[in-house]
């Protein structure tokens, strides 16, 4: 029997959602982790060519981000069936929800049911911004002096809260009282690329610290989680590692850091366990 | 219902129930079925439609506040000063510290309905190869309004504040006429704000000394009228610079300040250059000014009322206690 509980995959374009998806479903296939499939799921078309470049030790290619394919995982944790839901796989449709302020029917429906969000985000892409309260006066100019003309758009943490401020009236969740349902997780994508020892937790306050607090101040604490995840382990790009790939299988070196841990714990399916 | 209506034109059914093809019975009318058919495959697709959210994410209105009466009373802080005082460009600064982490100290950033409008404010304190633009002054026609959303939380309880800014000419045509045709925005502010900020803009004084400091008088004898017990910050803009304001400039305002706002007020010396990292005024400061306008305004009631009704009073109601 299903049960009532919905995950939802959301991410921006190359926000590495793809590389997740196919490992986690190889993952899933096999029954070494706690995340099973309780039936084979229906289409997992355009995932099957990111598998299979895993599998033969080469890294995921860019999914174009105008895809617009649904990717619907029936999986099972412990006894309970549960759907694991990525309703923009390209990602394209968030940029289009936030220019356009409408969610269409699909995603309405996904949001009411959903019990719990996992958001990905790629440390990597989040801009600097050279503003006149970051540094010294003088400092910024000559480092904004080496850069192009900046053209306006919206900070990344800006966007992020809209979109989840956007997605929340859908669901009619309010601001006054502290968010249980649904449960939120902050997926910090492509830890590998993270190049100091620190806790997801204290990555996200420090490179989004609005979206951290904004977060903090309207869900339960009970309800956040902020995980560290790479989904491949490492660069693909050396003959090195793509041995290790060659010689063990893609999903080895997959790991996740858990919100307030430095330590790798090697199995991806925990990103969704832990989301519960 | 869809049942009762019929789409033909020349047919009365829907006024007065005759089926103009004496269908009998009713229900065998072709057209009485069609219609019916037709508005539940509306009602599908009305079903179907996107749902868009309630705000642009743009500046709001006055007539937009109603989108947050459902939420709580929401409370408004008035930007009071001259032009060019800064007084867009302290809600820049606002918002920009709060974007990178420069937090208040027991108020939490809860959510915003302006948040491009905010964005747009934080573009104008970039830099830009190598320049901060800064932003545009505020348009002066007498419709314009840009009131800035943020909603807090403070001791588990959510406050919507909306922070309402108005060109600074226009301020000082209200200060000369209360009932300037020009100065519709400006008295909607006056009249409706929870509490005002007071700008005294330092680079005006060091230019324009003692003929700046009376302009600066005249909005406060202006803003001063009908202010009751509203709190008001003052707060000295580009006080980077506040060493070059003659002393005698400065020490005469202040006393004339006081007199005027008396225990209402406070002040800050604020600026948007950072000469140093952290840079109080810029980094403390200006969140300190919200902050304490802020408490004043939710300043925690301290009044009991009890109602002087003897217990053995024979009214149910007046006797209900707690």
């Amino acid at each position: 029997m299903e049960s009532n509980k919905s995950i939802l995959i959301i991410g921006k374009p190359e926000s590495a959602k793809t590389t997740f998806l196919a490992q986690f479903i190889i993952l899933a296939r096999k029954d070494k982790s706690k995340v099973k499939f309780w039936k084979t799921p229906e289409n997992i078309q355009p995932i099957e060519d990111a598998i299979k470049r895993l599998r033969g030790a080469n890294e995921t290619q860019a999914t174009p981000a105008e895809s617009n394919e649904v990717i619907l995982l029936p999986i099972k944790i412990a006894k309970e069936n549960i759907s694991l839901n990525c309703p923009d796989y390209g990602g394209e449709q968030i940029n289009e929800i936030l220019n356009l302020r409408t969610f269409n029917p699909q995603w309405q429906s996904l949001i009411k049911n959903s019990s719990s969000w996992i958001f990905f985000i790629r440390p990597k892409q989040v801009e600097a911004l050279f503003d006149l309260s970051n540094k010294s006066y003088k400092a910024n100019i000559e480092e904004s002096k080496k850069s192009t003309e900046q053209v306006f758009k919206v900070s990344e943490q800006s966007n992020l809260i809209e979109l989840l401020q956007m997605m929340l009236y859908v669901k009619k969740c309010s601001f006054q009282k502290e968010i249980t349902n649904p449960k939120l997780t902050i997926a910090l994508t492509c830890w590998d690329e993270v190049d100091e020892v620190i806790a997801p937790n204290n990555l996200l306050a420090k490179l989004l610290p609005l979206l951290n607090q904004f977060i903090h101040t309207n869900w339960h604490k009970d309800a956040v989680n902020v995980i560290g995840i790479s989904a491949q382990g490492f660069e693909l790009k050396s003959q090195a590692n793509k041995d290790k790939y060659l010689d063990d299988g893609s999903t080895k070196f997959a790991y996740v850091v858990k919100n307030n841990t430095t330590d790798k714990v090697y199995d991806i399916t925990e990103l969704i366990v832990e989301s519960l | 219902m869809a049942s009762q209506k019929c789409n033909n034109p020349k047919c009365t059914f829907d006024t007065n129930g005759h089926c103009f093809e004496n269908a009998d019975p009713i229900e065998s009318c072709t057209n009485l079925k069609s219609v019916a058919t037709e508005v539940k495959k509306k009602e599908k697709i009305a079903s179907e439609e996107s749902e868009s959210v309630l705000w642009s994410g743009n500046y709001f209105n006055p007539s937009d506040i109603s989108k947050l009466s459902g939420h709580s009373n929401p409370q408004i802080i008035g930007l009071v000063g001259n032009a060019k005082a800064a007084k867009t460009s302290y809600l820049a600064m606002l918002y920009t510290l709060l974007l990178n982490g420069h937090f208040l100290n027991d108020l939490f950033f809860s959510n915003s309905y302006t948040l491009s409008a905010w964005e747009n404010l934080a573009f104008a304190l970039r830099f830009n190869q190598g320049e901060v633009l800064f932003p545009e002054a505020t348009p002066s026609n007498p419709d314009f309004y840009s009131i800035y959303h943020l909603g807090i939380k403070y001791n588990n309880s959510l406050k919507n504040v909306l922070f309402a800014d108005a060109s600074g000419e226009v301020f000082g045509q209200w200060a000369i006429n209360v009932n300037d045709t020009n100065a519709s925005n400006v008295r909607w502010i006056h009249q409706n704000a929870d509490g005002f900020i007071f700008f005294i803009d330092c680079e005006a004084l060091i230019n324009g000394r003692s003929e700046a400091k009376e302009n600066i008088l005249d909005i406060a004898n202006r803003l001063k009228e009908n202010l009751k017990n509203r709190p008001v910050v003052m707060v000295w803009s580009k006080a980077d610079r506040i060493s070059e304001v003659r002393t005698t400039i400065k020490q005469d305002l202040e006393e004339e300040l006081k007199n005027q706002f008396g225990d209402n007020a406070t002040k800050f010396e604020v600026s948007n250059h950072t000469l140093n990292d952290p840079d109080p005024n810029c980094h403390i400061n200006n969140l300190a000014v919200f902050e304490w306008l802020f408490k004043q305004i939710n300043v925690p009631s301290n009044i009991h009322l009890e109602l002087d009704i003897p217990l053995d009073s024979n009214d149910l109601f007046l006797n209900y206690r707690k």
